[in-house]
């Protein structure tokens, strides 16, 4: 795979997240079903800081970012604001969990994932100031958690092989 | 995983110059304005996303309505029908009711200043936001469509529109956490302001006296001050009175009328001039 292939793999996987969040959910879904929706973007830019962390353009997160306030209608600057500091945090989280606790990529990222996406919601909370709730706190950083741990047997196979193959 | 030392290092100062510029159009558009333009143009870069995003429900909205078995639709004209019958009774009782009116504002040389018009108008997309309950419909400026204008669905109060662009129009659902609604009981004629508590929560009525009658089951509808509805359009009906003594108020719980959940036609409430 050259590395044109693999950035494009990289922007393909950010623009379907970006869709995936904004897809209208049928409104004859039921609430619990509806709550289990994950953080899209923050699974996406997980795994790209995970497996192939020089692909994270700060420049990229800082534009979803802005797209994402728009589409939210919240504060322009907010969501970039947020998703920079995922991707710079994760950068370096991720690399003293590895070198100093040894903790395995996958169970790293699983604990990064629920703790920004828990801060990512208390940020919001504040920030939009809506009533402290705690489904809106927690729903969103349990739903990422459980798709992360669906994601993590295809990435532990393929991730060797991916990495190989774009080096 | 091979991070190598400098490569984090590099990103720094890009890191500090974008956080920096974030939270700088977070300042600013947070107290100001001024990036309503830029927020249009980011708006318009981002419609093949939204418009790829809608794609799957637009197809099963589609293929629901193409694919009805013979029964079906016999049921469903069956039921049109019955409507249709129904409500030309209801409209000559109306248009009885009108004549009526005018007779009596001719008599009493009464002059009604604020007629009501109103715009039909279909959900277009919703915010995917879970601590926002907005959606955008597909009526705008073109059609003669304001901001702060009432929106209802066939039950009763929906939103009110807060953004108008030229073909579509951004509407605060009912029960969102920034709407207020003033209305009055039915029964009492007490006026309060009905705020929203999330989609997952029932209205609240605000600073409801101790001494205040008001009962499970009461008719809530629109009081007309504001001028954002009209009076008298169904908000709800009162589902839980608890007395919090320690505040001498009532804590009311209000069930909305409308189906802010579902897919349904909406129309958008104009008073005081024709779209």
């Amino acid at each position: 795979m050259t590395d044109t292939q693999a950035w494009s793999y990289f922007v393909l996987t950010v623009v379907l997240a970006l869709i995936l969040t904004v897809a209208p959910m049928p409104f004859d879904v039921p609430d619990w079903l509806r709550n289990l929706k994950p953080d899209w973007i923050v699974l996406a830019w997980f795994f790209w800081i995970a497996f192939q962390h020089e692909r994270c353009s700060l420049i990229l997160a800082f534009v979803i970012g802005l797209i994402l306030d728009v589409l939210f209608d919240e504060p322009l600057g907010l969501n970039s604001l947020l998703l920079l500091v995922l991707v710079f945090a994760g950068r370096l989280s991720l690399r003293f969990m590895q070198s100093s606790v040894g903790i395995r990529s996958s169970i790293s990222v699983l604990i990064l994932c629920f703790l920004v996406t828990l801060t990512k919601s208390l940020f919001l909370l504040v920030t939009l100031d809506v009533d402290f709730r705690l489904g809106s706190v927690l729903m969103p950083p349990l739903a990422t958690l459980l798709w992360w741990v669906l994601f993590i047997p295809l990435l532990n196979s393929e991730h060797s092989q991916f990495r190989d193959s774009v080096q | 995983m091979a991070f190598r030392s400098g490569q984090v290092v590099q990103n720094v100062h890009l890191f500090v110059a974008l956080f920096v510029s974030s939270t700088l159009l977070l300042a600013v558009s947070a107290n100001t304005r001024y990036l309503t333009p830029v927020e249009t143009f980011i708006r318009w870069l981002a419609v093949p996303i939204v418009f790829v995003a809608q794609l799957p429900a637009k197809a099963k909205e589609a293929t629901g309505s193409y694919v009805v078995s013979m029964d079906e639709l016999q049921e469903i004209n069956d039921q049109l029908l019955k409507d249709v019958s129904r409500l030309n009774a209801t409209m000559a009782e109306l248009n009885q009711a009108r004549t009526t009116i005018a007779e009596l504002q001719v008599a009493l040389g009464y002059k009604l200043e604020n007629q009501q018009h109103q715009i039909l108008a279909e959900v277009a997309h919703v915010n995917p936001n879970r601590l926002r309950q907005e959606v955008i419909i597909n009526v705008g400026q073109s059609h003669g469509v304001d901001v702060d204008r009432g929106v209802s669905d066939p039950w009763g109060v929906y939103g009110r529109t807060v953004e108008v662009f030229t073909d579509t129009s951004r509407v605060l659902l009912l029960n969102d956490e920034r709407h207020a609604t003033p209305i009055l009981v039915s029964r009492t004629r007490e006026y309060f302001i009905a705020s929203g508590n999330g989609s997952d929560a029932p209205l609240t009525l605000d600073n409801v006296n101790l001494s205040s009658d008001i009962r499970v089951g009461d008719r809530i509808v629109t009081s007309g001050l504001g001028g954002v509805f009209p009076e008298g359009l169904v908000v709800g009906t009162v589902t839980a009175v608890t007395d919090i003594v320690s505040e001498s108020v009532k804590h009311v719980a209000i069930s909305p009328a409308a189906k802010l959940n579902a897919k349904s036609y909406l129309h958008v409430i104009t008073i005081g001039k024709d779209p």
